[in-house]
């Protein structure tokens, strides 16, 4: 039996709780910045005013003059995901999150050991947060689990055909223009296509379709995937005042980047990917996630690779953070094979100063780094920030 | 999890200076000694940061000190002087 936990419009609850409004008000989530222009997940009051997820905002705040936006927090949606995570982790399960609002893990195991499968899914309730309208429900392949979990029942092996029978077809996870296919076929439930032939869902939507129709048909064989619990390292810098030069964000996450390559390779590790994380003036967030293509300690190479994801940050930056688990290889990153004139000079320039470190404190072995170089206050141009060999 | 931030230099801080009627400093007190302002090599004035809850308006000073030592400071609104760092 595979146990769903469904917290419905997490990311937007999420948002709403930072901004400190209500949840019966008209609010929806606000375009995120370089995205297109059209808002997020609503509440059900946007809802009943016609606003609809995808709306363009300025349709949107035509439908429903009362709308409120909220800026998405991806970053506090993550951490508040790996809390349930962690949370549903401590029943025992091996977790899977889904979308960021659906939580995913076999049960079977965890039955005995809970006390049966209702005392089970009231532990996982109790996992979500209190007012997310948190739902828990069970069957026995992942993608009915998950429609269970939406209505908060369990579905036994039996049922599950007639379960998913006249859920829409929208629900399957179909490319758009698949679901563009089935919904000019005149195929709206899940009951329609799963009646289907064989051969022509293969004809027509291919090997993804020929997936969704077992889904449909209750036969999807997927496994879950679930998390490795990570260990992971993080450094943070906080800016005085907020900062908005490119430059001087580099700088800021070279500095934290060598942090985390240097605890990597303390753990006798390297790093495989790493999340970049920004809390902006106006009380938003900005997070990305980059992925390495090898594994490596060198901080020059992750930094080659983290460097343009800081132009996306669209406002000011009052805090940078930088996240990786030490997931590689020990022996990563191991690339040159012939070693360059100036290695030797840098290495024992980097050890002596490691050295006055070492001796002194961090504070002592300081660097100049530029913040806004053409600021006319000549206290915002420069600042004294940890050296750098 | 490690924290850091970053230290700011030039840092300006409240200084004592004698200015003439017509407003331009005409010595400054550092380290408990006068010193008398030699030149005031340029001014001018700074206004920004308008748009936040701290808006800046300065009247800057690039003045050099006896015996020689170059300084620069400001003057705000409220007639309280600073001395770059």
């Amino acid at each position: 039996m595979i146990v769903t936990a469904y917290a419905p419009l997490f990311p937007l609850r999420i948002a709403i709780l930072g901004a400190r409004m209500a949840w019966d008000n008209p609010i929806a989530l606000g375009p995120v910045p370089g995205d297109p222009q059209v808002i997020g997940a609503c509440t059900p009051a946007a809802w009943d005013d016609g606003v609809r997820p995808g709306t363009g905002v300025g349709e949107a705040m035509a439908r429903c003059a009362a709308l409120d936006l909220v800026a998405p927090d991806p970053d506090a949606v993550r951490v508040a995901v790996d809390r349930v995570t962690a949370r549903l982790e401590g029943l025992g399960a091996a977790v899977e999150p889904h979308g960021g609002q659906m939580w995913s893990f076999a049960a079977d195991g965890l039955v005995r050991l809970h006390g049966g499968l209702p005392v089970l899914m009231r532990r996982t309730r109790a996992a979500l947060p209190v007012g997310c309208d948190g739902r828990v429900g069970a069957a026995p392949t992942p993608f009915p689990s998950r429609e269970a979990a939406r209505g908060g029942v369990v579905v036994h092996a039996d049922e599950v055909t007639g379960f998913l029978a006249p859920l829409p077809a929208s629900r399957l996870p179909l490319a758009a223009a698949s679901h563009r296919l089935l919904g000019s076929l005149g195929l709206r439930t899940l009951g329609q296509v799963a009646a289907l032939p064989h051969a022509a869902v293969l004809d027509r939507l291919g090997r993804d379709g020929e997936r969704a129709w077992l889904m449909a048909r209750g036969e999807d064989a997927a496994r879950l995937s679930p998390r490795t619990p990570p260990e992971p390292m993080e450094e943070v810098m906080d800016f005085p005042d907020p900062v908005g030069a490119l430059p001087a964000l580099e700088v800021a996450m070279r500095m934290l980047i060598m942090r985390i390559c240097g605890r990597a390779t303390g753990r006798g590790r390297s790093v495989r990917a790493l999340v970049l994380r920004a809390r902006t003036w106006d009380g938003g967030s900005w997070t990305s996630t980059v992925a390495l293509r090898e594994a490596t300690a060198d901080p020059a190479r992750v930094c080659i690779a983290c460097t343009p994801r800081l132009g996306r940050i669209g406002a000011p930056v009052t805090r940078l953070a930088s996240e990786a688990d030490a997931g590689g290889p020990p022996d990563a990153g191991q690339m040159s094979l012939v070693a360059q004139p100036d290695d030797e000079r840098r290495r024992r320039a980097a050890a002596a100063i490691a050295q006055v470190r070492a001796a002194e404190g961090d504070a002592q072995v300081l660097g100049l780094v530029e913040i806004e170089p053409w600021s006319r206050l000549p206290e915002r141009r420069w600042a004294l920030g940890p050296y750098e060999a | 999890m490690g924290t850091r931030s970053l230290r700011g230099i030039a840092d300006p801080g409240p200084v004592r200076v004698i200015a003439s009627p017509g407003g331009a400093p005409h010595a400054v007190i550092t380290d408990g000694r006068r010193r008398l302002v030699v030149a005031v090599r340029d001014s001018w004035r700074v206004q920004d940061r308008w748009w936040t809850d701290a808006p800046v308006d300065r009247s800057y000073f690039d003045v050099v000190l006896e015996p020689g030592r170059p300084a620069l400071i400001y003057r705000e609104t409220s007639g309280q002087w600073f001395l770059h760092g």
